[in-house]
């Protein structure tokens, strides 16, 4: 049930059990990695199965992106929930005062209890959602109210991983750091996949010569950075954790598009033989180097500093994805493995006069974009301020 | 659950035909949700080792953008018989086109199909029960891991709970009450929302309203199609396309006994205003069921009912010669009203055929030994014998060997069906049509010129003599090569159809001999 993995007690739980010797051995649970994976598994499990609607068009409840994404959820409650049952069933002084007392009877990490909450709620939503495509249709929709749910769960799991490690950073003293942080990045980083994978229909690349997109990245993106770097407490947390999100898209692109799929559902209006990649991803490892250098560096008033983020956040994206998606759109360079910029729809027109040029419509005046920048700005000096201060929260976690 | 239909009560199809040379029966199961699967089964009639392959083609995007064809499962224990689902994305008219290829070559049917939304699904108590106790498990949860968030969750590890972290999390938990509350509530309006758009987008069968205009004559009906809710609707009887020569066939049966029958074919005077002198009929309230297609294959019964305030004599001669009634006497009646009246048949049993106007008898040669069964596709077969028990010749009526109408005693099911099956021809034909054009996508034309058109076509039809309008209703809807053709008109007529569901049904056949429209009505009891 555990790794031998050794961290030192803290001196607090020392003295609850004046009877031990100060030097024990005490295990980084295995749930933990189960977590971390797990919010891996289901980010994945997304990001094949919105390829797989684009792609192919029609599933089953047991398609291969769902059992990924089930598999993810059965795998972290159950790693979760066994943790919390052991514990519960001969508690320990040692379990007893490092964990959180849950209705009398268990004993669970605060982590572990985000967990659980993710994975029921996941696991509640498939019969949900069976039901749900029997009276309303075998829909493509991905925002329903059980897809909501599943996201959610998916969220909390997520969270939960990062909860859960933010105990082992918070009080572990300097032992297995490197590997803590490892676990905490692929968890934050799998959340911000998730995040931004819901706010797909405003964070894509057509979008990106809109004000709104600016606005729904940095509420989005300052809401979480903020409290990843917080918790991780490494120079450059922030850009790591942009940087793995990246990847995390990037490579589901390159490798989704090497396997053949061919739409099963009318109309195909383009016909496609591999799967489609999702849009190249968003470069916020750009200006989370800035949002880095100021998280250091700045001492003064965490308002402040919240502007500082989200000035520098916002005009960072203005000036790294404006022009790019104009590349990205127009550019022959761009259709290729690498940007995925030809991925295309079946069910949309092959000839479609927009195809490769950015739609009027979608492209935001000046006027009108200095406006959104504004106010995507305030809304993300607010978010930023909430996230910092939920930062602190994560950085109290003891247990 | 409940269920509105297209088909009224009875949406299966089904369907005899041939694809090349395989002789198909054909049954489709449609969803009662789109987007949803139908599940399709052939029975290969003729021929081996075939491979047998369905696509969906809906009307409006065609052929070419279609998805690939699957191939059907043959059914283990059932030779000949080969099974799989269409998927159905969107509303409207679509057809499956399922393609033959084995030991005689290859060959193609098209079997038209209406893909509506008909049914509102209500959760199943224990699915209910255990997202509810779920539900309840995952908001006790929450309030209790908001809670241990601000309170033992940050505190030292093994040290006791402050008295100012307790106060916190006892707001903590109030505050994750209230706002998971909330949360509740805003995905329960959610889900009303969407349950609403759904039932906006949900099929509604059309109603319409039947007076009798005394002014014009005694028996003139009027029938104005309600469209006051949706003047989409409204627009599209514009696409109106005549079947069997016909812009709408109305079908009326006394309620309760369903004793007084006929089979009318009003003329269209507006966009949804139609007029048909009615036959002599006694006084009553009447179901009424109206057939119509549209140009694009999809097929819609108009159902309401009727009340006749007194006995209707015919003023006027039936406007159309093709209009027919009859009086069905139950089977065990012991004096008969209408004695001098040859309309008046007594209807079928098992075992007792049905002596016609013209003093032959119809026999029902199908499903005697152990009954009928819901669900299972059956080939209803009739005969007709002259009175010294030979069989006679029959002739097409409008342009097929015969028509029949099966209803339910209670009105809640209807079919109007025909020897090839329960789909209409001119739907197929139409769906075959477009088919075979390489549009991706389908303009409509004006609609006002199609209307125009199609009035024109009708009035042409009627001036035309029997047998050239026979001639040209058979050529119009591939009858002679693709079903008729090896098949002589003889002294049967035979019709593919599945009960929906268990109960009392009354079968109506209507049949042509020596130019008399001949009709028959059986009784039947499906377990």
């Amino acid at each position: 049930m555990s790794i031998g993995l050794t961290t030192s007690l803290p001196p607090s739980a020392a003295r609850a059990s004046d009877a031990r010797p100060v030097t024990m051995k005490a295990y980084l649970p295995l749930y933990l990695y189960a977590v971390s994976l797990a919010s891996l598994l289901t980010v994945t499990g997304i990001l094949w199965d919105i390829s797989w609607h684009r792609s192919i068009g029609r599933d089953k409840f047991l398609s291969p992106p769902h059992i990924l994404i089930y598999l993810g959820a059965i795998f972290a409650g159950l790693f979760s929930g066994i943790q919390v049952i052991w514990n519960s069933i001969r508690p320990t002084e040692t379990v007893k005062a490092s964990t959180v007392r849950v209705w009398g009877i268990f004993y669970s990490s605060l982590g572990a209890l985000f967990c659980i909450w993710g994975a029921i709620a996941m696991l509640t939503s498939a019969p949900f959602d069976d039901w749900w495509h029997s009276a309303y249709g075998l829909d493509v929709t991905i925002l329903s109210p059980p897809h909501t749910l599943l996201g959610l769960g998916m969220l909390f799991l997520q969270f939960g991983a990062c909860v859960g490690v933010s105990k082992y950073l918070n009080t572990g003293g300097t032992g297995r750091k490197g590997l803590l942080r490892i676990l905490f990045i692929v968890s934050a980083a799998s959340l911000l996949t998730m995040i931004y994978t819901l706010g797909t229909e405003f964070l894509h690349t057509r979008g990106m010569r809109g004000g709104l997109f600016y606005i729904v990245a940095a509420v989005t993106t300052l809401l979480f950075l903020p409290v990843f770097g917080r918790a991780l407490r490494m120079k450059w947390g922030m850009t790591t954790v942009a940087l793995s999100y990246f990847f995390i898209i990037a490579f589901s692109n390159w490798i989704l598009q090497l396997f053949p799929a061919e739409p099963k559902l009318g109309p195909i209006l383009t016909h496609t033989t591999h799967f489609q990649p999702a849009n190249f991803p968003m470069l916020v490892f750009i200006p989370s180097l800035l949002l880095d250098w100021i998280s250091w560096s700045w001492k003064g008033n965490e308002w402040v500093k919240a502007l500082l983020l989200s000035v520098c956040f916002v005009l960072g994206m203005l000036i790294v994805e404006y022009p790019l998606s104009g590349w990205l759109i127009g550019s022959p360079y761009a259709r290729n493995w690498f940007f995925g910029a030809d991925s295309w729809y079946f069910g949309d027109p092959p000839d479609w006069p927009y195809r490769y040029k950015i739609h009027p419509f979608l492209v935001s005046t000046p006027g009108v974009l200095a406006v959104d920048i504004l106010i995507a700005i305030v809304i993300g000096t607010l978010a930023a301020r909430l996230s910092l201060r939920w930062g602190q929260w994560l950085q109290l976690i003891k247990r | 659950m409940k269920v509105s239909q297209a088909h009224v009560g009875s949406p299966d199809v089904a369907m005899e035909g041939a694809a090349g040379p395989y002789h198909l029966l054909v049954s489709i199961k449609p969803p009662d949700v789109i987007p949803g699967t139908a599940r399709v089964t052939v029975y290969l009639q003729n021929g081996k080792d075939a491979i047998i392959t369905t696509q969906p083609v809906y009307y409006f995007s065609g052929r070419e953008g279609a998805p690939p064809a699957e191939v059907l499962q043959p059914v283990t224990g059932s030779p000949g018989a080969y099974t799989g689902i269409v998927w159905l994305m969107q509303n409207g008219s679509s057809s499956v086109l399922l393609h033959v290829k084995g030991s005689k070559g290859e060959g193609e049917l098209v079997a038209p199909i209406v893909a509506v939304s008909t049914a509102e699904k209500k959760l199943p108590a224990a699915t209910s029960v255990s997202l509810v106790l779920l539900g309840i498990l995952l908001f006790i949860l929450m309030v209790t891991l908001i809670g241990a968030s601000v309170g033992e969750g940050i505190t030292n590890e093994g040290e006791d709970l402050s008295l100012r972290r307790r106060r916190s999390r006892r707001v903590a938990f109030a505050m994750a009450a209230l706002l998971t509350s909330l949360v509740v509530y805003g995905g329960n309006a959610w889900w009303g929302s969407w349950a609403k758009k759904y039932q906006h987008f949900m099929f509604r069968p059309m109603h319409a309203n039947f007076r009798i205009d005394h002014e014009a004559s005694e028996n003139s009906l009027v029938m104005t199609i309600d469209t006051s809710d949706n003047n989409q609707r409204r627009a599209s009887l514009s696409y109106l396309t005549p079947d069997h020569g016909k812009i709408m066939h109305l079908f009326l049966m006394r309620l309760p006994g369903l004793d007084i029958f006929a089979h009318l074919h009003p003329d269209r005077k507006d966009t949804a205003y139609f007029m048909a002198n009615l036959p002599p009929m006694p006084k009553g309230k009447y179901l009424a069921f109206a057939d119509i297609v549209y140009s694009s294959g999809f097929t819609e019964t108009i159902r309401d009912t009727l009340t006749m305030e007194e006995d209707i004599s015919a003023a006027e001669e039936p406007h159309d010669p093709d209009d027919a009634y009859a009086y069905a006497l139950p089977n065990n009646l012991m004096d008969n009203p209408y004695r001098n009246d040859n309309n008046a048949i007594v209807c079928g049993k098992p075992g007792k055929g049905v002596r016609m106007k013209d003093g032959s008898e119809m026999v029902m040669e199908s499903g005697s030994a152990g009954g009928f069964e819901s669900g299972m596709l059956y080939t209803l077969r009739f005969a007709v014998y002259d009175s010294s028990r030979q069989p006679v010749k029959l002739e097409p009526y409008l342009g097929m060997q015969g028509h029949a109408v099966i209803v339910k005693n209670d009105g809640s099911s209807y079919i109007h069906v025909h020897p090839v099956g329960t789909y209409s021809v001119t739907a197929q034909a139409n769906l075959e049509r477009r088919i075979g054009s390489p549009d991706k996508e389908y303009k409509y034309d004006d609609r006002v010129r199609f209307r125009d058109s199609v009035d024109q076509l009708i009035r042409t039809l009627k001036g035309m003599s029997e047998q050239e309008r026979t001639g040209l209703l058979m050529r119009q809807m591939n009858m002679l090569q693709d079903t008729m053709g090896d098949m002589k008109m003889d002294n049967s007529v035979t019709f593919p159809y599945t009960f929906p569901q268990p109960g009392l049904y009354r079968i109506w056949v209507q049949v042509k001999r020596n130019g008399q429209v001949l009709t028959a009505a059986f009784d039947r009891e499906v377990k």
